[in-house]
């Protein structure tokens, strides 16, 4: 990498003086701190309202599972296979479903 | 005045005006990296916000293994990189050109001449000029750039070596002409 830096020097040496013409000559607005923490407490609210939410929706959608599942595996158990199998069927229903129509659009 | 590593410490504890502190110490820092690599003000300007806002979420994940601007600059790369992934060569090469004409507007305002070297480094794409503008404005190590674009070492190296190149060959060309 030295060999190649020495042979490019002029290159690197250009690189560095332009940029630093760019960066010296155009100017960037720093907002005042106050913006700052405004931005930093509507965003770190905005992120917990979002946390909360993803949270939530997660345990709704857990309790909803083990409550079936206790459901059917303790009280009407017929009901959890009838679904089961509701389940298999579905999926086979689907699936055939698939293939039918990957056979008409070969046809 | 409050040292840098007591402000991360209380930002890391919850302290919003030590993190509203700290990006605003950051941030002309964060912006002019920004136009050097994107050659345009307003993307400058939006992935700076964008930055912002991840270094909040993210502020409890800071190591401290690296420099608090190189942690920046190293998130704002990567939402760059992202960004340009979804537009097409093609586009990209228009905005590109869009860019550095308004880019070259702006400079004249200030009566500072564009430079052919500006001209070459804007033509040429993100993943050659980022790893050059990392290395030779901002002296950062083949190691450290390699982190920051999460490539090897080797790939950053044939690139800064293919960056070069192409300067010095687009240059002598333009100096032909």
């Amino acid at each position: 990498m030295k060999r190649i830096e020495e042979d490019h020097q002029w290159e690197i040496d250009q690189l560095k003086k332009e940029l630093n013409k760019l960066d010296q000559n155009l100017p960037v607005g720093t907002p005042e701190l106050i913006w700052f923490e405004q931005e930093v407490r509507s965003i770190k609210e905005a992120h917990k309202k979002k946390f909360i939410r993803e949270i939530m929706f997660f345990w709704g959608i857990s309790l909803v599972i083990v409550a079936l599942v206790l459901l059917m595996i303790y009280r009407i158990p017929i009901v959890y296979f009838a679904l089961q199998l509701a389940m298999l069927l579905g999926m086979v229903i689907v699936f055939r479903c698939i293939k039918r129509k990957k056979r008409v659009d070969e046809l | 005045m409050v040292n840098e590593q007591e402000l991360i410490q209380s930002a890391q504890l919850g302290d919003q005006s030590a993190l509203a502190i700290l990006l605003q110490q950051n941030y002309s820092f964060l912006v002019k990296y920004l136009i050097k690599i994107t050659f345009s003000q307003d993307e400058a300007y939006d992935i700076a916000q964008e930055t912002m806002v991840r270094c909040i979420e993210k502020i409890h994940l800071y190591n401290g293994t690296s420099k608090f601007s190189s942690w920046l600059i190293t998130i704002a790369t990567r939402i760059l990189i992202d960004r340009k992934r979804s537009v097409q060569r093609e586009q990209r090469f228009k905005v590109q050109e869009q860019n550095q004409r308004k880019l070259q507007w702006v400079i004249s305002q200030y009566n500072v001449e564009w430079s052919d070297t500006l001209s070459v480094l804007c033509k040429t794409s993100e993943s050659i000029r980022i790893p050059i503008i990392l290395k030779y404005y901002y002296d950062y190590s083949l190691e450290e750039i390699a982190k920051m674009l999460n490539i090897p070492v080797g790939t950053v190296k044939s690139r800064i070596h293919n960056g070069l190149k192409m300067l010095r060959k687009e240059l002598r060309v333009n100096e032909k002409d």
